[in-house]
């Protein structure tokens, strides 16, 4: 356990003197600054204003989703040439030469990466928690819950990419894994709207197919954000299929781990 | 007595190919061991498998009585490669710290092992620099430093003069010298038959994946030859 954390640690500095990482965490302080904006405004529909309650949740619920995703992206960005360095720049031999077993060091890479996107995740978050509720009062109870839930979606995505970036040079595995998640991301948000009121009351007939058996079980990364976001967003959250997204990410993460461990063990250092 | 590294019916194919075939080997704790053999023949090879960088396709490797694939096998091991790395975002320090909490060091022995490596590799003033600005030589020396911190009970290096100007072949000598002295079992490749002479007590000779001959240096090489010769003599002069 005590070299796991180690190279947990490790992994955390090597990533904290990347360039890289400190041109996205500029990026993503700029988004945050440019969303501060929206609770600054009145709204009036119909010559009624909208109370800034309701304003600050769907602004902070809008920048949920959207500093989830970016960090997703983060999270690809920094792991798909990860173990491909380390191959390189003799990180790997540094650590395989010493007594280390090789699940706790592809395991504690993963895991360092995992937890600098979700703290940062989690900084973002809190700040735009922390916006709403100076400026409107509004405390979004949940908020930060639903920034601890999505963080399985950073392990799957970080799994992934570490796992195909075994097998394809990092730009093509980076591409591959946004193309996956992109695809889990149109066909649930798809399906949601497709089965949202407002779509069914404009339909004279509207769809009662069943979704196919692979939407039913892909990766369902936006259905755990959707979840998520329950927590602080009073909307009500139904499932697509019999397994619970969170449930459906958990396992999916499971199996890439046992894969991905099994794919360190046998590699040629 | 367990010998340090006990190879049996080792054998490394790639692609079908066999590279190392069939390697039986046996070194003793306390000795220094040349591994000795032409570019391209599985030296590499053969001491990659026994840090467990690569699997062999059939046959056993144990280290000091361990499988070498187990974490524990290389609990008192050094090793130093060729052509070392380090990684380019952390300067000899920080390598040669994260090398010390890899083998389990406290922080006061982390803090005395740095000292002593590093002026033992003559680094102790380019310790700070980041590994990007070192040069070759200065890669090997840290190298070094860091193969030998927590005094290793073995040694492995691979071509460790590579590299290492003629003052610098000479301080690898004796640091050599002082832990063969304090009992370090030392397994090196190295071509240059030269400094094996002067450092080596036990010599294999390996070629196109076996080992050619084995056994102390002084019952290989006659009183009129030189290692060179008896090497040629294995692996003839028009090998490659």
């Amino acid at each position: 356990m005590n070299k796991l954390w180690i190279i947990l640690s490790d992994t955390l500095q090597d990533q904290l003197k990347r360039k890289s990482f400190y041109v996205l965490l500029t990026l993503s302080v700029l988004i945050v600054l440019t969303l501060r904006g929206c609770y600054n405004v009145n709204y009036t529909v119909n010559n009624q204003t909208i109370d800034p309650a309701s304003i600050a949740r769907h602004a902070s619920l809008f920048a949920f989703h959207l500093i989830t995703v970016s960090v997703l992206l983060m999270a690809v960005l920094l792991s798909m040439r990860m173990f491909q360095n380390d191959r390189q720049d003799g990180t790997m031999i540094m650590y395989m030469s010493r007594p280390i077993s090789r699940w706790q060091y592809g395991f504690g890479r993963v895991a360092g990466v995992w937890l600098l996107t979700s703290l940062f995740m989690f900084c973002l978050h809190a700040t735009i928690f922390a916006i709403a509720w100076a400026k409107s009062g509004e405390i979004l109870y949940g908020y930060l819950v639903a920034s601890v839930i999505c963080t399985i979606n950073i392990f799957f995505v970080i799994l992934l990419t570490s796992l195909l970036s075994f097998f394809m040079p990092g730009f093509i595995c980076a591409m591959t894994v946004t193309a996956l998640v992109t695809v889990g991301f149109l066909s649930d948000g798809g399906l949601r709207i497709a089965n949202s009121q407002i779509v069914k009351s404009m339909l004279t007939h509207p769809s009662t197919q069943a979704p196919s058996i692979w939407r039913i079980f892909y990766p369902k990364l936006l259905m755990v954000q959707q979840y998520a976001a329950t927590f602080f967003n009073r909307d009500n959250f139904q499932a697509i299929g019999p397994v619970h997204p969170v449930v459906n990410v958990f396992l999916y993460s499971l199996a890439l781990l046992i894969v991905f461990l099994l794919v360190v063990d046998r590699q040629e250092v | 007595m367990t010998p340090m590294i006990k190879l049996q019916g080792v054998t490394k194919k790639f692609g079908g190919e066999p590279v190392v075939k069939q390697v039986d080997l046996e070194i003793e704790k306390g000795s220094t061991f040349a591994l000795l053999g032409p570019n391209g023949v599985g030296k590499t090879t053969l001491v990659r498998m026994m840090l467990s960088f690569s699997r062999p396709t059939s046959g056993v490797i144990m280290i000091n009585g361990v499988p070498a694939m187990r974490p524990e096998a290389r609990k008192s091991t050094g090793y130093l490669a060729e052509q070392h790395l380090i990684p380019p975002h952390l300067s000899g320090q920080e390598y040669l710290r994260r090398t010390a909490a890899l083998l389990g060091l406290s922080r006061e022995r982390t803090s005395e092992e740095m000292k002593r490596v590093l002026s033992l590799c003559r680094m102790t003033d380019k310790g700070h620099v980041s590994a990007a600005k070192y040069s070759k030589g200065m890669r090997q020396r840290i190298g070094l430093a860091a193969a030998i911190m927590g005094s290793p009970e073995l040694l492995i290096l691979d071509e460790p003069v590579s590299g290492l100007d003629p003052v610098g072949i000479k301080e690898m000598r004796i640091i050599l010298e002082n832990m063969q002295r304090s009992g370090t079992t030392i397994m090196l490749n190295s071509h240059i038959l030269s400094e094996v002479e002067k450092i080596c007590d036990t010599v294999a000779i390996m070629d196109k994946g076996q080992i050619l001959v084995k056994g102390l240096l002084r019952d290989i090489v006659p009183e009129n030859e030189s290692l060179e010769d008896v090497f040629v003599r294995y692996v003839g002069i028009d090998h490659e």
